[in-house]
């Protein structure tokens, strides 16, 4: 269950900065499009945590069952992260940062 | 002629998925909570049994329990429910058929609703509830799903500059449009797979040519031969039943703990008695549990636990992939999600389809009215199928439970709170009818749990208190649908019934 929560994580992360690397989404939270030397680490660093989040799946499920697992909770948490882009609000963006951060070490602290 | 190929494909895009989106809302939702149907059938049968018990010992009271009813019967069937749910006990044979719910911990009879409980999803997501020819329509509209994702793909001319973009606050058609981009684009993998896979289910129903060739059309014959079915000479002098707790003991030494999906018994009390136990296909895609073949007189394994062919892995795959009964209840509710986004995805395209067009025609002109006729409609079958899915579980706790076939009540309640509300549509301004529709769902959901309280006793808070996740699953999604309805239909108070009134020049900024 951690694991699967670390990858929810890892996703939503990789999706945020991957929308960020945009410069509608980065204009709409901080009022003004990302510097131009930042775009091209926030895409790759998106990339590689969307691409990680592929890892605990596996771990977890398997590689057949954790391939699926991993494409849908990609498309859940890309849902998850418009509902939260479209409040257009740098709180409510750290909130569910919070959530998303807070939800795998629970996991452990409530396991333990 | 359209001009060019973008506007042939938009034409298409909307004209097949407004049409199918129709049938498509109710196969898509139905088909999300389909997945969710452990959950809705532990809902729908608040009769608890009093404990759980190892599978072997459970399958040894089912045993007990044919014998005495149904000793002569051709086929008996054992399935042992998740832990803690009872285990269903059936027969059939000349004299008919029969099923009972049985307390795995002490095999007494449980007298439990008559309820289809998440069966009727299944049965309402492949094929309406009509005969075969439903199962036609549903395949047909999966056709025209596929048809409107690639034509949707096609025409839509920022899928990675959009990829996030929703603005709620901006024109109505905008707002629409987005969100018809955002729920199909981001679950598109999804959409896909379900849709491609639901169609390769019941390949053998509609494209049979492959069989029909091959076999010269006996598709017994495919069957018997791609899943191995064993056949026994026939023998009716009677011969005692090897004990079947004994055998489900020695199959789970095979197939794990707990792993054991299905036992059945062809001529139980024959000396050509066959048992057979499937394993479990909960921990993996491929929707084919082995089976182990064993003589039902005498006990012994007949045939091993075989690999399945390379054509039925395949096959079976694709269909797990669509069933979804793999990877446990965290897996299940990515399906159930991105069902709904599914649901959503037809919702948003049918309603855009008639904002984009409300205000091209004036209403005195004939294609004013028809377009006016369609926006009736779209709520007859998008916000229908919700209030009569709520009414479906209302019906289970309000029905007396002495009625003679009571599960068909339920699912003629079903239809009939449908077809009062697409005759509610029809008759209503097409925003009272949305606001009032989603009004009448709100409200049956958010009080479910008091319905539930009032008739059973117990309730989202003593199910959660209690650990009782399947059940609470199913209250806890009614009641966030139920809060979801009452913000559209305030945001539709809000907007005075007209959705369109904002300035258009929204668009530019």
């Amino acid at each position: 269950m951690t694991m699967i929560l670390l990858s929810f994580l890892l996703a939503y992360v990789g999706l945020m900065l991957a929308a960020l690397s945009m410069q509608r989404h980065h204009r709409d939270l901080f009022g003004g499009p990302p510097p131009a030397s930042r775009i091209r680490d926030y895409r790759i660093a998106g990339y590689i945590l969307i691409g990680l989040a592929c890892w605990p799946c596996v771990q977890y499920y398997g590689a057949t069952i954790g391939l699926v697992a991993w494409l849908g909770l990609l498309s859940a948490c890309g849902i998850a992260l418009v509902g939260v882009l479209a409040l257009q609000s740098p709180r409510a963006m750290m909130l569910s940062l919070g959530l998303f951060g807070s939800a795998p070490a629970l996991a452990v602290l409530l396991a333990a | 002629m359209k001009d060019n190929v973008g506007q042939s494909m938009a034409w298409v895009h909307s004209w097949f998925g407004l049409i199918a989106g129709w049938i498509l809302f109710t196969v898509l939702l139905s088909g999300a909570l389909a997945v969710a149907k452990p959950e809705i059938d532990a809902w729908t049968r608040p009769e608890q049994a009093s404990g759980s018990a190892p599978q072997g010992e459970a399958i040894g009271r089912a045993e007990q329990h044919l014998a005495k009813v149904a000793p002569t019967a051709m086929w008996w069937f054992i399935t042992p429910g998740p832990d803690g749910a009872p285990l269903t006990a059936g027969w059939a044979g000349a004299e008919g058929t029969g099923e009972a719910s049985l307390d795995p911990a002490t095999g007494e009879t449980l007298t439990i609703r008559d309820s289809d409980g998440g069966e009727f999803f299944v049965d309402l997501h492949a094929t309406l509830h009509l005969p075969v020819w439903g199962l036609w329509l549903v395949a047909a509209s999966g056709l025209f799903m596929l048809i409107a994702i690639i034509s949707g793909i096609v025409i839509h001319k920022r899928i990675f500059r959009d990829f996030f973009t929703f603005r709620p606050g901006s024109s109505a058609q905008r707002a629409w449009l987005d969100g018809h981009n955002v729920t199909g684009v981001l679950a598109l993998p999804f959409h896909l797979m379900i849709a491609y896979t639901g169609l390769v289910s019941f390949f053998w129903v509609y494209m049979p040519a492959g069989i029909d060739v091959a076999y010269q059309g006996n598709q017994t014959a495919y069957f018997q031969e791609s899943t191995r079915r064993v056949e026994r000479p026939e023998d009716a002098r009677p011969h005692a039943l090897a004990s079947l707790a004994a055998i489900a003991q020695s199959a789970e030494r095979q197939f794990g703990m707990n792993m054991i999906g299905l036992i059945n018994v062809k001529n139980p009390g024959r000396s050509d008695a066959v048992t057979t136990v499937y394993r479990s296909t909960s921990d993996r895609v491929q929707l084919h549990g082995e089976r182990i073949t064993y003589d039902g007189a005498t006990g012994e394994v007949i045939e091993a636990a075989l690999p399945a062919t390379p054509v039925n892995i395949g096959y079976r795959t694709l269909v797990g992939l669509h069933f979804a009964q793999f990877g446990g209840g965290l897996l299940r509710s990515l399906y159930v999600g991105l069902g709904l986004a599914g649901a959503l995805l037809v919702a948003t395209g049918a309603v855009l389809f008639a904002v984009k067009r409300r205000d091209r025609h004036s209403l005195g002109t004939y294609e004013g009215k028809a377009y006016r006729a369609i926006e009736r409609i779209n709520v007859g079958m998008i916000a229908g199928p919700l209030v009569a899915t709520a009414a479906f579980f209302w019906l289970n706790r309000l029905l007396p439970l002495d009625i003679a076939e009571r599960h068909h009540w339920e699912i003629k309640g079903y239809f009939f709170v449908w077809a009062a509300m697409a005759v509610h549509a029809l008759a209503r301004p097409v925003h009272r009818g949305w606001a009032e529709q989603l009004a009448i769902f709100g409200g049956l959901s958010l009080a479910l749990p008091l319905l539930n309280a009032l008739t059973t006793g117990a309730w989202l808070g003593t199910y959660l208190a209690k650990g009782d996740g399947a059940r609470a699953a199913i209250e806890g999604g009614f009641v966030a649908a139920g809060i979801v309805a009452f913000i559209i239909v305030w945001k539709i108070a809000g907007r005075g019934g007209r959705p369109h009134a904002r300035s258009a020049s929204a668009l530019a900024g």
